[in-house]
């Protein structure tokens, strides 16, 4: 049989097109067209109302001088680096024990996962209200168990504002993680610790040498999911702290809203600056592109 | 020997249970808070904070906050929003997944690749210009802007999920509907949409969490229109209104109501929640 050409082809398919349709026009208006407009604006000067100027590399050369953001770059690395450890290290360790014969580890799962399917900002609110430090039940709690001396101010610290917020974002992503790890150890075959265990492996070795490396694909993509998605905290950021005090919490795509929508934040008088505003989403896209490279990378030569 | 073995085994799980129950109670503490806070009055919050029981449960708070906290006019909004962005993602990504999954159409691999590829771009980067492409086209002033921005971010996984098992359909239903005298269109909307309910429902409850607790595209998008806030984004307004002392019952019977809608929804269909979240986020 001979193959129509491409025309009779694409007059053939006009169905196909048709039920694609709606799909493609808001991904053309609201997914394509933005990446090459986010490019446009990072090129140009505007208070988005008057008219566009033409900056050249202005707006990236007075990126990599902005001291400010390599700050909320600097604290976004130390977010996502102890949020990824900690929360993978913790979510881990409930899959595996919530992985055995438990009594009540279908409560457990099911608590466990609660915080995941809450709204980061409204928990946002909640946690400033216990941490708060006058009306607040988490100084309390602590100096009832002799763990603090007297009253801090967990997000009004500079020292503390930052890691408090980990905190509170470990709480709130742990479960959905360990969702994820149950999953892949859900999908190591049982034969594998049976004959473990005939040779005489304990549970600790059985770990190390049979869960371990047979969740190792699984856990790259759990690496990489939690990576990208803490690279792009906003939510809890901007409600607990705003960024502060002093952008001792400042993180990219909170610095980056500060500029594109009303310069809140920046000062009085700071009009927004959307040019600018784009140009930091550019050097967040960056960033998360980098790193999803080098883990990409890293699975591959794994597996070779 | 076997006995006192049992025993030991049963003692060597006393700590994993003991860190059971202090994760369930870290966990669940901060929900509890919230709902004992937001049954107490304004003085009892600085006398009797610790108490996680009211001394009486003064559910007017939410009567207040509903109306004075206008906690009332975002939940419809949040409703609104969240049940249009719903029907319109089953919608438009289950006739592209037939169409990528049924049909061969010159172009498919290009589009498949491209809306792959869109994965990789954080819609944080992309923030500025959607929102003036979205004030261009003057859909700020409703809330249309910010139901078809939200459908427009929802779709890739939704297609990728609900292609990914249409292609377990087998095709042969496909023919026997067309040798019946079905349109494509008709196979699609009587024959395999019927059977894809599983997951469909996964993409409900993935695009359900996801529109209902989302915080920065709202706020983008009402910045100059109160009006048209949704729950979160309500909540936080309402708390930055307070300007020295919180009112910590109002707030958290706002926050009471933002999160009430999916927990209860939690309770009831854990099971598709935990699979759902695990399928969208590993497949995707």
């Amino acid at each position: 049989m001979k193959q129509p050409g491409l025309i009779a082809q694409i007059q053939q398919s006009w169905r196909s097109y048709l039920l694609c349709t709606p799909t493609l026009v808001l991904f053309l208006v609201f997914m394509v067209y933005p990446v090459f407009y986010v490019v446009h604006l990072s090129f140009h000067q505007w208070d988005g109302i008057t008219q566009m100027k033409f900056i050249g590399w202005e707006n990236y050369a007075r990126l990599l001088r902005d001291p400010l953001w390599w700050k909320a770059l600097g604290n976004t690395m130390i977010y996502v680096l102890s949020k990824v450890c900690i929360e993978l290290s913790l979510a881990l360790g409930m899959a595996v024990v919530l992985n055995g014969k438990l009594r009540g580890r279908k409560f457990y799962r099911s608590v466990f996962f609660l915080p995941a399917v809450t709204s980061a900002a409204v928990i946002g609110i909640v946690f400033s209200g216990i941490l708060s430090p006058f009306d607040g039940t988490f100084n309390e709690i602590l100096m009832k168990l002799k763990l603090i001396a007297g009253f801090r101010d967990w997000l009004g610290d500079p020292k503390t504002a930052l890691y408090t917020v980990i905190g509170v974002a470990i709480w709130h992503s742990a479960g959905i993680n360990m969702v994820f790890f149950l999953a892949g150890l859900q999908s190591i075959p049982e034969y594998l610790y049976d004959a473990a265990k005939v040779d005489g492996a304990g549970a600790w070795r059985q770990f190390v040498y049979v869960t371990l490396p047979m969740l190792r694909p699984i856990a790259l993509i759990i690496v990489m999911l939690s990576v990208i998605g803490s690279f792009k905290v906003f939510d809890l950021v901007n409600v607990m702290t705003g960024g502060g005090p002093y952008y001792a919490s400042e993180v990219v795509t909170d610095y980056m809203f500060k500029y594109g929508f009303a310069g809140k934040g920046l000062g009085a008088g700071v009009i927004s600056q959307q040019g600018y505003a784009a140009t930091i989403g550019i050097g967040l896209f960056a960033i998360i592109a980098v790193f999803t490279f080098l883990q990409l990378r890293l699975v591959r030569d794994k597996e070779k | 020997m076997n006995v006192s073995r049992k025993a030991i085994r049963g003692l060597g799980r006393w700590p994993f249970y003991a860190l059971l129950i202090f994760w369930s109670l870290v966990c669940l503490y901060p929900l509890v808070w919230m709902f004992s806070t937001s049954l107490k009055t304004m003085p009892e919050i600085t006398k009797n904070a610790m108490a996680l029981i009211p001394e009486a449960f003064r559910f007017e708070n939410y009567a207040e906050a509903w109306t004075q906290g206008k906690f009332g006019v975002y939940f419809k909004n949040s409703f609104i929003v969240t049940g249009i962005v719903l029907f319109l993602v089953l919608w438009t990504s289950s006739m592209t997944a037939f169409a990528v999954a049924r049909t061969n159409f010159p172009g498919k691999r290009l589009m498949l690749f491209a809306l792959v590829a869109t994965l990789f771009i954080p819609a944080e980067a992309t923030l500025v210009p959607v929102f003036h492409i979205a004030k261009r086209l003057h859909l700020l002033n409703s809330l249309a802007g910010l139901i078809i921005v939200s459908t427009a971010g929802a779709q890739v996984v939704s297609i990728y999920l609900i292609q990914a098992y249409f292609k377990t359909i087998p095709k042969d239903l496909d023919d026997a509907a067309k040798i019946d005298g079905c349109t494509l269109f008709q196979t699609y909307w009587h024959v395999v949409l019927p059977l894809a309910r599983p997951v469909l429902a996964t993409v409900a409850i993935l695009t359900f969490m996801g529109t209902w607790n989302a915080y920065l595209l709202p706020l983008a998008f009402t910045m100059s229109r109160p009006e048209l806030r949704t729950l979160p984004v309500g909540l936080v307004a309402f708390q930055s209104g307070f300007a020295f002392s919180v009112n910590w019952p109002l707030l958290c019977a706002g926050a009471a109501i933002t999160l009430l809608p999916v927990i209860v929804l939690y309770i009831f269909l854990q099971r598709y929640f935990v699979s759902g979240i695990a399928a969208g986020a590993l497949k995707g």
